[in-house]
């Protein structure tokens, strides 16, 4: 009789059936799609940390660069005779190149990387030194007046940065500038299991090996490698010295670079940058990932001067529209769904107690003839129930297409992260009538503060293009016909609950 | 004699056949029958019913209303008792008493050696279930099932656990002897007032009641369907030894009866 009556009242009431169904499957299709979402944002934050950071890194250890109120750090280029040209007409050309720690970041040391080893519950850890290789390029006009202000200078270049700040008005007129700015990698070449280079793949040529210690070759990523034209065997400048090309590596998840332009043997860095023993990162992994927070604090009490980041603390430092797309997934995309679903589960409630009040004389006469209050209770509850679940697999199966779309569509996304503190301060550009340009790293590096000498920027931040994947999970099924099955139980409950209240006396006058 | 809750067995089985009642016309048409023994025959002279000084007052809003005032009132097994009397004069509330759908505020109901008025709400919708057959002037069928579907609810409380085809078969059967053999897969909108009517009769005598309690069963219809329904009525009475109380304004039902009560203002006095 249950299952008959059940199956009456749902086709014979359709209306009520179907708007309940609607109302269900459109928040179950949202809670799945934003669900969906949400995974795929997720598994797009581990896939850009996991470009910067390797594969494994459950902590990272940096040192953020003391201000000291000088101008210490920021990045300069001393010409003098050296790297300049005259040209003849009344014109010079400059050239130069510096290979120093980004700004922002400070140093390790060795005796570090030791301690860290050392802290119990850690598998593995690997010092890197990650620089920034900038040359500065152009031309620039003699002036005969050297004494004009900016104001009076006429030129048409543009300036970057803000338009006012410490470095203040230079005294060229005319000419044209260039900065162009790669980050450089300086990793063990002993083959470390955790590290940057270990979610790379290599495309070309060959890895590194315990020989290339203290050479000058260089391992490029491919998407720097192409857009400088780069293959293996070609050379590459770093710090005003040739590197040789001996492979190339490609991000092994959806990133579409990895986390340096270039990476070269540890030591080489070390002697290029003159910092002997010393390291701006140590890649840490945990034995057990129950590890990871004792391990932290243990680190923080060893190393009190350098900032200890776990895996959730480098996913807060993933910026970009990728920020924004989890912004949105984790604001207004669950909002929205609990908002639609309460939408839902409010029509479901009402719709069934309006059911059950419209049913009075139904309910007052099954009463009447001898049905319990737990026997129409159920029956009610049973009609609710299947409505909600209806609703589920329609709105499970809107869910599945909707992701279905955005797979289909694959929005590429980009997000940076940034491994160490921004720091502004520097004063803007100041250089009138000069162009001031500056190409970095093809895209795929900030950190080079554009515009040379304008504000300050993250110092060792590594834009990339992620593909954004929804992944359709078990849990994410599973969870819809867990809300879809709530609901109906909420309403059936409910609506249960007030045809057992009705007494049937009343329940008989009331349509007498 | 056995209580309401053990389901199956009639609180007071059997028609009184030296009462002033008909004689029972013969043996069951249906399997749903039971032929009156002779020792259930000796009982009979124990009332069905014995209400003693029974009152009942509603609460509305902040006025107290007396539906009834001090009723006692006795009513042999196998009797077909007619209940008149003006709008409001208590006649739905008597008949809630007797169908247990309610308490009384003073006195007590007693069903066969069941008090009405101490039952708690399993035990009363339990003796609802197997006990009392209800029939109504709308006849209150379920729209969305068939007139066999409807019949089919009146198993419930003890009777549920009957199987799933000796349920189909009596209901069938119940269907069958009100004369609506050939509409069991039809909804209540695909049949006549008098057909909706049969199949309300049809739900309440299924589960072999011991009492039927009608409320203006022929309020809405017309002379001719009145007339079918009264004596489809009249016949199950006399079968089934059935105790039967109807309430109606019409004198022409009433006249039917073989005791006429009239109750106003909460009071009841024999016609």
């Amino acid at each position: 009789m249950f299952l008959t009556y059940l199956r009456r009242e749902l086709t014979n009431r359709k209306k009520q059936t179907v708007i309940i169904a609607i109302g269900m499957a459109l928040a179950i299709a949202l809670v799945v799609i934003v669900s969906s979402i949400a995974g795929g944002v997720k598994a797009a934050q581990a896939s850009v940390l996991q470009s910067v950071y390797g594969v494994g890194t459950d902590i990272t250890v940096t040192k953020t660069e003391t201000p000291t109120g000088s101008a210490t750090g920021r990045p300069s280029f001393d010409f003098g005779s050296q790297g300049s040209s005259g040209s003849g007409s009344g014109s010079t050309d400059l050239s130069q190149s510096r290979l120093a720690v980004s700004r922002g970041s400070s140093t390790l040391s060795a005796s570090d990387v030791q301690t860290v080893t050392s802290t119990s519950g850690v598998k593995a850890a690997t010092g890197v030194l990650t620089l920034e290789n900038s040359t500065f390029s152009g031309q620039v006009q003699q002036q005969s007046d050297s004494s004009s202000s900016s104001s009076d200078s006429s030129g048409t270049g543009t300036q970057q940065g803000p338009p006012s700040g410490g470095e203040g008005a230079g005294g060229f007129g005319g000419g044209s500038f260039s900065v162009d700015s790669f980050t450089v990698t300086g990793i063990p070449v002993s083959g470390d299991t955790v590290g940057p280079l270990t979610s790379t793949e290599l495309t070309k040529g060959r890895a590194f090996t315990s020989a290339d210690a203290g050479k000058d070759v260089v391992v490029l990523d491919a998407a720097y490698a192409k857009s400088e034209s780069k293959a293996v065997g070609d050379t590459v400048s770093i710090g005003g010295k040739d590197f040789s090309v001996i492979g190339i590596v490609s991000s092994t998840g959806s990133s579409s670079t990895t986390g340096s332009n270039t990476y070269i043997p540890l030591d080489t860095a070390q002697a290029l940058a003159d910092l002997d023993g010393k390291v701006t990162s140590i890649y840490v992994s945990a034995s057990s990932s129950s590890d990871v927070g004792t391990i932290k604090s243990a680190l923080q009490k060893q190393l009190t001067s350098a900032t200890v980041s776990t895996e959730a603390d480098l996913a807060s430092s993933v910026s970009g529209s990728l920020s924004t797309a989890s912004s949105l997934v984790s604001n207004l995309g669950t909002w929205l769904s609990i908002v639609v679903l309460a939408a839902a589960f409010l029509i479901a409630i009402l719709f069934t107690i309006s059911g059950v009040t419209r049913r009075t004389r139904e309910f007052g006469t099954l009463k009447a003839i001898g049905w319990s209050n737990g026997r129409i209770t159920r029956q009610v509850a049973g009609e609710s129930l299947v409505q909600g679940i209806i609703g589920g697999v329609i709105g499970a199966a809107a869910g599945l297409i909707g992701i279905l779309v955005v797979n289909v569509i694959s929005p590429t996304i980009s997000a940076s992260a940034s491994s160490a503190t921004n720091r502004g301060g520097m004063g803007g550009g100041g250089m009138p009538g000069g162009a001031a340009t500056a190409a970095a790293g093809s895209g795929t590096t900030g950190g080079a503060p554009a515009g040379g000498f304008g504000g300050g920027g993250a110092s060792t931040a590594s834009t990339t293009d992620v593909v954004l994947h929804a992944p359709v999970t078990v849990e994410v099924i599973l969870l819809a016909i867990g809300l879809a099955v709530l609901g109906g139980l909420i309403a059936g409950a409910l609506g249960g609950w007030r045809a057992s209240r009705l007494r049937p006396a009343e329940a008989l006058r009331s349509v007498a | 004699m056995p209580g309401p809750t053990t389901g199956t067995t009639p609180v007071v089985a059997g028609p009184d056949s030296t009462a002033s009642t008909p004689e029972p016309t013969g043996a069951p048409v249906t399997s749903i029958d039971t032929a009156p023994s002779a020792a259930e025959a000796s009982r009979a002279s124990r009332p069905i019913y014995a209400l003693k000084n029974v009152s009942k007052t509603y609460k509305q809003k902040n006025r107290t209303v007396t539906a009834l005032t001090n009723v006692d009132l006795t009513i042999p097994q196998g009797q077909l008792v007619a209940i008149q009397g003006p709008t409001g004069g208590g006649k739905s509330t008597l008949l809630q008493m007797l169908g247990a759908l309610d308490r009384p505020s003073a006195g007590s109901v007693l069903l066969g050696d069941q008090d009405v008025a101490k039952l708690g709400d399993g035990a009363l919708t339990n003796l609802r279930a197997t006990e009392i057959g209800f029939v109504f002037q709308s006849f209150n069928l379920i729209p969305t099932l068939t007139a066999l579907e409807n019949v089919e609810t009146a198993f419930a409380g003890s009777l549920a656990n009957r199987s799933r085809s000796e349920i189909r078969d009596r209901a069938t059967a119940a269907l069958r002897e009100v004369g609506l053999g050939e509409r069991l897969d039809h909804l209540p909108a695909e049949l006549s007032g008098g057909q909706q009517q049969r199949v309300a009769i049809a739900r309440a005598l299924v589960k072999n009641p011991s009492v039927l309690l009608a409320d203006e069963p022929t309020g809405a219809l017309d002379e001719a369907t009145r007339d079918e329904i009264m004596g489809l009525i009249e016949k199950q009475w006399k079968e089934r030894g059935l105790t039967v109380v109807i309430v109606t304004h019409d004198s022409w039902v009433a006249k039917r009866a073989e005791r006429r009560l009239h109750i106003k203002q909460g009071q009841v006095r024999e016609v």
